[in-house]
């Protein structure tokens, strides 16, 4: 644990997703969930994944930590996970599943989204905790697994007596918060956390991510944390990326974000929450909807919803570039002459780990 | 065919309407018994009193299990409350069936949060706005093509017959929520009631639903009952908000007071809690969250704490807040809490910081 706080460098890459593909195989035809992502998590940072429903940033987080089942499949891309004793990183998208099974929970978690589908309904509390510890320290005798699991309910803000609770026992903000101390219980890197508090209410919510904030300042894990609730991660994250119909439109700091959207799209979903506080005024959704994955519109994929689309949007499909202190992938913002991007070789894998 | 209203014409009420509440809760309440080993009862609603004005958006806000959906369903006679009576264009009513039920209905109309589960996948839009304005006479034979087109176009599905034969499963969530709307609107209802309609749909629609729901408002002086835990979709269209807490009803008041001089300590909570990206660009992202600890949970409904409910988790609880009800203190303006800090005896401290 001591060791996570001495190694905290955000600038550290930790995670880095690189041109990733995802298709979900359909018997009329592969479509494209996913398209072309590259996406990197630095050591310690709470990167934010926002975009409306269908946008892919569930097919992403699934893919990237390898929980997809077919008809998704990955088509092409890396994942690839860096060590922290400078060794070749891992890529995850070419790693068996036993493989995997190694990485999970001691350097991949993932906090789900509904606590009552992810834990065991008919198992004790500290019995789940348990399972995890011990399959993955085989050492650990029963009683040291049970104190270290009264330990991280403790952390999590949970009276340790609950261990011997069933999951129904709880209410909804102690079950998320238990799930949140399960995916801590072998101390991973990295933690997605895919919509965690939206099955609870506003007050709850704070609470638990206080807690998620104080846990990610004392053991250093990074997380990547998938919301529509763009309000929410524009308080929460560090970095957040937006996603439209598969892919990254904008990238950049949080507050950034907020105060200076790049992307149209940024700008639009931004908007769509009144404010708490500020002068009311009338308000405009974003008109349309999402783009059909099987029909694709040519040219940029928000053009047909875009408020300030140019001519040019429906020929050429914008690239994400970097812009200021983030990227964007919009024409209106690129430079005339914008240079292609040199493709980056495929990063040296660790052939050791893949044998 | 009792006195329906036409919706297009505002004025269209008689004149001894005016300043009268269309649907009223007088001091309802409910309880439900509860079987088996932890038996009793839970005390769902307690003594909540609502008055739905004509042209006019209440608000009601809370965590889930406050009592919110309890009380509309009350006021759409899905059960009877277990004190207190529901009073629809001041005259009592009690649990309806048959002739009587269809009357009430027409005057009074539920909007689903899901509007993926609310609609018949099976059948089309012409039919399921067709059928709401068959059994309730709002029109038949040739003019029903154009009574749905009507429909269609007042919830800006434009143009009409682009939509009419199509089915719920061609439709975006957002759309969907227009038809169920338009079927409400079939009916010629004066007061809707919309339990959380657009919880369910995606945060780039939500404001077009809202505001469709102002439209019909100021338009065609709909009374509507609008139930969130989202404050401030609450703030952009309601005229005034009413906050639950644990089956009570804490707070009430002019949406702006509330925001801005909240009087009862669980409304500013929940006000503390809902995200601001506003305050976040000028502040610590760690002084937003750190501090803010366990805000502890609602009380069971079985057993709810002596005194105030939200003693437990009240930052200003003096002793007399354990242990008698706080009664309903008027303050400026409309607005009400029932608090002991505004007490004459007991205001002490300020809360409007």
């Amino acid at each position: 644990m001591s060791d996570h706080d001495q190694q905290i460098s955000k600038a550290e890459p930790l995670l880095e997703i690189r041109h990733l593909d995802v298709d979900y195989l359909t018997l009329r035809g592969d479509l494209r969930a996913v398209d072309d992502v590259s996406l990197t998590l630095h050591r310690g940072e709470i990167l934010g994944l926002a975009g409306e429903s269908g946008s892919g940033k569930s097919t992403l987080i699934t893919a990237l930590l390898r929980l997809q089942r077919p008809p998704a499949v990955t088509a092409g891309g890396q994942v690839l996970l860096h060590r922290s004793d400078g060794r070749d990183p891992i890529d995850l998208v070419s790693m068996t599943d036993k493989q995997l099974r190694e990485l999970r929970w001691t350097r991949l978690s993932i906090v789900m989204q509904s606590a009552m589908d992810a834990l065991n309904p008919v198992k004790r509390l500290g019995v789940q905790f348990v399972d995890v510890l011990r399959s993955h320290n085989g050492s650990m005798t029963k009683r040291n697994a049970l104190e270290r699991a009264a330990e991280l309910l403790e952390m999590a803000g949970i009276p340790r007596d609950r261990l011997m609770s069933y999951p129904h026992e709880m209410s909804g903000g102690m079950r998320q918060r238990s799930l949140i101390a399960l995916a801590l219980a072998c101390q991973p890197d990295v933690v997605v956390m895919d919509e965690p508090t939206t099955a609870v209410d506003v007050v709850m919510q704070r609470s638990i991510l206080s807690k998620v904030l104080q846990l990610q300042r004392e053991l250093g894990f990074a997380v990547i944390f998938v919301t529509h609730d763009l309000s929410l991660l524009l308080e929460l994250a560090d970095r957040v990326a937006i996603m439209y119909a598969g892919q990254i439109v904008e990238l950049g700091p949080a507050r950034r974000i907020y105060s200076d959207p790049q992307h149209p799209y940024s700008k639009a979903l931004r908007d769509s929450f009144p404010p708490l506080y500020a002068p009311l005024q009338e308000m405009r959704g974003l008109p349309g909807t999402p783009p059909d994955l099987r029909h694709m519109p040519p040219g940029c994929r928000f053009a047909p919803r875009c408020p300030i689309v140019t001519e040019a949007c429906s020929r050429k499909e914008p690239e994400l570039l970097p812009i200021g202190d983030g990227e964007v992938a919009c024409l209106l913002r690129q430079p005339v002459s914008a240079e292609r991007k040199t493709e980056p070789e495929p990063a040296p894998v660790d052939k050791e780990v893949l044998a | 065919m009792t006195d329906l209203i036409d919706v297009h014409d505002p004025s269209g009420t008689t004149g001894d309407d005016a300043g009268r509440p269309v649907l009223q809760a007088r001091s309802v309440s409910k309880h439900f018994s509860v079987r088996g080993r932890a038996g009793g009862t839970v005390r769902a609603v307690e003594d909540a009193s609502i008055d739905l004005y004509r042209g006019s958006i209440v608000a009601l806000v809370g965590e889930s299990g406050s009592g919110k959906t309890t009380l509309a369903r009350m006021l759409s006679l899905y059960y009877p409350p277990s004190d207190g009576e529901i009073l629809l264009d001041g005259n009592p009513v009690q649990s309806v069936r048959g002739r009587a039920a269809k009357d009430y209905y027409g005057k009074v109309q539920l909007l689903f949060q899901d509007p993926f589960a609310s609609l018949n996948a099976l059948k089309s839009i012409r039919h399921i706005l067709g059928r709401a304005l068959l059994i309730h006479g709002r029109a038949r034979g040739k003019e029903l093509e154009t009574k749905i087109i009507d429909l269609l176009e007042r919830v800006n599905l434009y143009p009409g017959e682009e939509y009419i034969d199509k089915y719920p499963h061609e439709l975006s969530g957002g759309q969907r929520q227009r038809i169920v709307i338009a079927r409400a609107l079939a009916v010629g209802p004066k007061v809707m009631l919309g339990d959380e309609p657009i919880s369910m749909l995606d945060v780039s629609i939500r404001l077009d639903v809202l505001n469709l729901l102002k439209k019909l408002r100021n338009e065609e002086g709909l009374a509507l009952l609008y139930i969130t835990h989202d404050i401030a979709s609450a703030r952009y269209i309601a005229d005034e908000i009413k906050v639950m807490y644990a089956g009570q009803m804490v707070e009430s008041g002019p949406t702006e007071r509330v925001i801005h001089q909240p009087a009862h300590p669980y409304t500013r909570l929940l006000l503390d809690s809902s995200p601001n990206p506003e305050s976040s660009t000028d502040t610590d992202r760690d002084a937003l969250f750190d501090g803010v600890g366990d805000l502890g949970e609602p009380p069971s409904l079985i057993t709810p704490p002596e005194g105030c409910r939200f003693h437990p988790r009240c930052p200003h609880a003096m002793d007399i807040c354990g242990t008698s009800q706080p009664p309903r203190i008027d303050l400026a303006d409309g607005q009400w809490a029932q608090c002991w800090l505004h007490h004459p005896d007991h205001s002490t401290k300020e809360t409007n910081s």
